[in-house]
This record gives structure tokens, sequence and C-alpha cells, in this order.
């Protein structure tokens, strides 16, 4: 059994509904209604054309193929992270995409293998669709941890060189700002699994029980998704931070100054996140 | 035991030393004075590391300065800095943080000794319980005072160290800072305090 399908005129009666924000907008002048239409458009175009993509990719169902789709998903996913988080790009890509593969991808396996008990670890049904979920949702936790961590040290830099200057390692100078980084990235997830079924129904169990599955199942797999993208965070976050040590600082120990892009370029990074 | 051999450094278009000597013995009291911004504190700091001299070098005990000479200099030199941004959250988590890390094990201050340097430099008995943020520009200088002594460290780096400090707690703690024996110290600092001992060296940056 599967979902009530949304027709094409339906669509457009779902477009229509934008009218009223548009509206408000548009009375309270709040200049948002390009913005709104963009971002709009945008989403439209990105999951149609992801549809087709998983359309083939579940059909063929090519091991090889559903892990280099992922693997690109990751590359995406660092450059968002490093994007949002205002950092040197060069510098960051391969300790960020790193961290990433580790956390996201040995998630999954141990997910697939040893969770749902998987013959196929890399079918694509499993394979890039929790993958996909995996990524998204820890993409917000990751920014946050990251960027807060190098705007953290950079602010209170003289407190840093203090630590060092009493003889602190490195990695002992910036343990107050890991910890804060850590806490700053898990607290609303925290937060969300908090409240989970309480304040909203999460994506994954609407989506799992308007396909047919069981509310039972449907709560099943929420728990274990939810369970999934915080261990993920914690190990990415934890993960980046340790890996981008080595190219944050110098061999004295001091802070390059070279860590920041020049630029802020995107004015809207609440677009760049996705939620379920 | 320090040897700053003709450093020369210029940040941002702007000179800051040129062609600097100075040559601090075992025993040596040194206070470096000067105008603001003539690059007193960029002396410590790069004794310390934290910058490196376009020309020139800085020695430390016989060696040129190194990411692993500046990791000896740092794990044995009691500093305090001008900077009073030393930390936060409470001064006792703040010191518990400090004395955890591991250059410090094995070698803890007695508490009786800890106790002692407190009440000399008149911080209150529940001044561990305070917040580093909510202390006076006097009590954070102590503090930071307090931490540096506790390490029984015999290389003191001091930068502005009585800056914040009323007249009678100058004159005190230059007085018992310059009595303490076999203790190298290099102090910046423009107070008169420490003017009037005859076995300082004086040492006027840009004069």
């Amino acid at each position: 059994m599967g979902p009530q399908d949304i027709s094409i005129p339906a669509l457009i009666f779902t477009f229509l509904l934008l009218g009223i924000p548009l509206y408000i907008m548009f009375h309270f002048k709040l200049g948002l209604i390009r913005n709104a239409l963009i971002s709009v458009g945008r989403m439209a175009m990105q999951l149609f054309l992801m549809g087709i993509y998983l359309k083939y990719l579940l059909q063929w169902n090519i091991s090889w193929l559903n892990a280099l789709w992922v693997g690109v998903m990751v590359i995406v996913a660092s450059f968002t992270v490093i994007r949002n988080a205002e950092l040197n790009r060069r510098l960051f890509f391969w300790p960020v995409m790193g961290s990433l593969i580790f956390s996201v991808i040995s998630i999954l396996l141990y997910f697939n293998r040893v969770i749902l008990g998987l013959e196929n670890i890399l079918d694509a049904r499993y394979f890039i669709v929790i993958g996909g979920m995996f990524l998204g949702n820890s993409l917000r936790g990751n920014i946050i941890g990251v960027s807060s961590f190098f705007r953290d040290l950079q602010r209170n830099q003289e407190r840093y060189l203090y630590r060092l200057a009493m003889g602190a390692t490195v990695l002992e100078g910036v343990t107050p700002y890991v910890r804060n980084a850590l806490t700053a990235a898990l607290k609303p997830s925290l937060a969300a699994i908090a409240t989970m079924g309480i304040v909203f129904l999460p994506g994954m169990m609407t989506g799992q029980i308007l396909g047919g599955a069981t509310p039972l199942t449907a709560i099943k797999y929420q728990i274990a998704i939810m369970v999934a993208i915080f261990v993920i965070l914690s190990i990415a976050v934890t993960l980046t931070i340790l890996l981008t040590l080595r190219v944050s600082f110098d061999e004295y120990g001091v802070m390059r100054t070279n860590l920041f892009r020049q630029k802020r370029v995107y004015k809207n990074k609440s677009r760049k996140f996705r939620v379920f | 035991m320090i040897l700053f051999d003709r450093v020369s450094l210029t940040f941002e278009n702007k000179i800051i030393l040129t062609e600097f000597s100075l040559q601090v013995r075992p025993g040596d009291r040194v206070l470096v004075s000067g105008k603001s911004g003539i690059g007193k504190s960029t002396l410590l700091r790069m004794l310390l590391g934290f910058v490196q001299p376009q020309q020139g070098a800085v020695h430390y005990k016989g060696q040129v300065m190194s990411p692993e000479v500046a990791v000896r200099v740092r794990g044995e030199a009691a500093y305090v800095s001008q900077s009073l941004d030393i930390g936060q959250g409470k001064v006792g988590t703040f010191l518990d943080e400090i004395f955890s890390y591991k250059v410090h094990h094995g070698r803890q201050t007695p508490r009786r000794i800890r106790d002692s340097i407190r009440r000399f430099l008149e911080l209150s008995d529940g001044i561990e319980e305070e917040k580093l943020d909510s202390l006076s520009g006097g009590e954070k200088q102590r503090v930071a005072l307090w931490t540096a002594l506790m390490t029984q460290r015999k290389l003191l780096l001091l930068d502005e160290v009585t800056s914040q400090l009323d007249h009678d707690m100058k004159k005190k703690v230059a007085d018992y800072l310059l009595s303490l024996k076999d203790c190298t110290m290099i102090c910046i600092s423009h107070d008169a305090c420490w003017k009037q001992d005859r076995s300082i060296r004086r040492v006027t940056l840009g004069g």
C-alpha cells in the first residue's frame, strides 16, 4: 500500500497556498518575496532532480554506484559545512570530508548490517536514502560545532595563548573550546530527541506511516535514526576539530591567520540546512 | 640564559623592534620600560614562541628558538600576561584546569603554599568560588600572579604585573618578587615601585 499520490494539478494548488505568506511579506514590506520565490523554486527543482536520480539509482541498484553516490553527497556536505562556517576551503576540505566520511559511512554500515541485518549493505534503498538522511540531519550540528569552535578560539585568542604560556599543549589549550563547540552542536540535537513525538511528528516516521508501514515499525526506525544521527554528530564534530588542529595552528601552537574565508557571500544561511 | 640577538620585527608595516639585543643571565632581574606600543610585550611573546623575529634570533639556555625550545620555555616560565583576559568560569575551576596540564603532573603545589600566597596577595578565602568575569582588574591581576607563583618556577616573565594594584600592594608585590632568590626575572612595568630597587637592571626600549 503506497501513499495517496499528489497529482500535478494538486501540486499547483500547493503552490497557490504560497500566496498567503507572499501577501504577508508584501503587506509588511519584508523584502523577502524574491528570496522566497527563489528558495521555493530551488527546492522544487532540486527535489525534482533528486526524484529522477533516485528513481534510476533504486532501479539499477549497483553497489559501487550507490557507494559513489553517497561519496558525492559527502563531498557536497563538506563544502556546505566549510562554506557556512566561513572557513578557508583549502585548509579545511580534507579534514572536514575525512571526518564526515568516517562518521557517516561507519555508522551507516553498522546501521545497515547490525541494526537492519541487510544482506546487501550497499542496497540503494537503504544506503543512499538513510545515508542522505544521516548527512542532512547532522549537517546543521556540524556547522554549529565547527564554526563555534573557531570563532570562539579567534575571539578568545589571548586566553588560549595564556594557557600555552602556562605550559599547555595545543590540545590542552583548546579543550575549553572543544567543550563549548560540542555543547553548542549537541544541545539542539538533544532537545530535538527529548521533544520527539510530543512537539512534532518526525519526518522519517510520518513518511513510513504514509508509505504503509505500521506505526510500531515507524517508531523503531525513528528511534534508531535519531540515535544514529546523534552518534554521527558527536563523532563528526570531535573528529573535524581534532583533524583540523594540525592545519589550524603553526608549529609553535599559534592559530594561523588564514583560517577564515575572506568574504561573506551567502546571505540566506537557513536555506542551506535540510530539516526533516 | 636568555639572549635576544639583534632581533628585528615589523608588524603590519610598523617597525616594532630594530636590531634589539639583550642578554639575561641566571638570577638577573631586568626591568623593561618604554612607551606604549613600542614592543615590550612582544619581547616576552617572542621568548614564549608566539611571535618570530624577521631578523636575528632568540636563544634560551644556549639553544636557538624553535618549536621545541618554545615548549621548554613555556614549561619553565611563570608568566603573567598584560591582558587580564585569562579565562572564564570559577577561579577554582580555572586553577584546576591550569594545573591539570601534563607539564604540572607530579608537581602539585601543596595546599599550604597555595594558601599562603593567596593570603599574601590579600585574596579572600572564598575567591576560588568567585567567577573570573566578576572580579575587578586588580583581583584578576592578583589571581594571575597567584597562578604564576603557585607554579614555583624560577623564570618569571611579568608583563605589567602591578599595573592594576593599589599603591601599597604594588610595593608589597614588587618587594616580594625582588626578594625571591634563585629566580630570573624579566619584568615589564611603568610603575615606580620597581625602579627603587638597585639590583634590577633597567632596559628602556626606544630610548
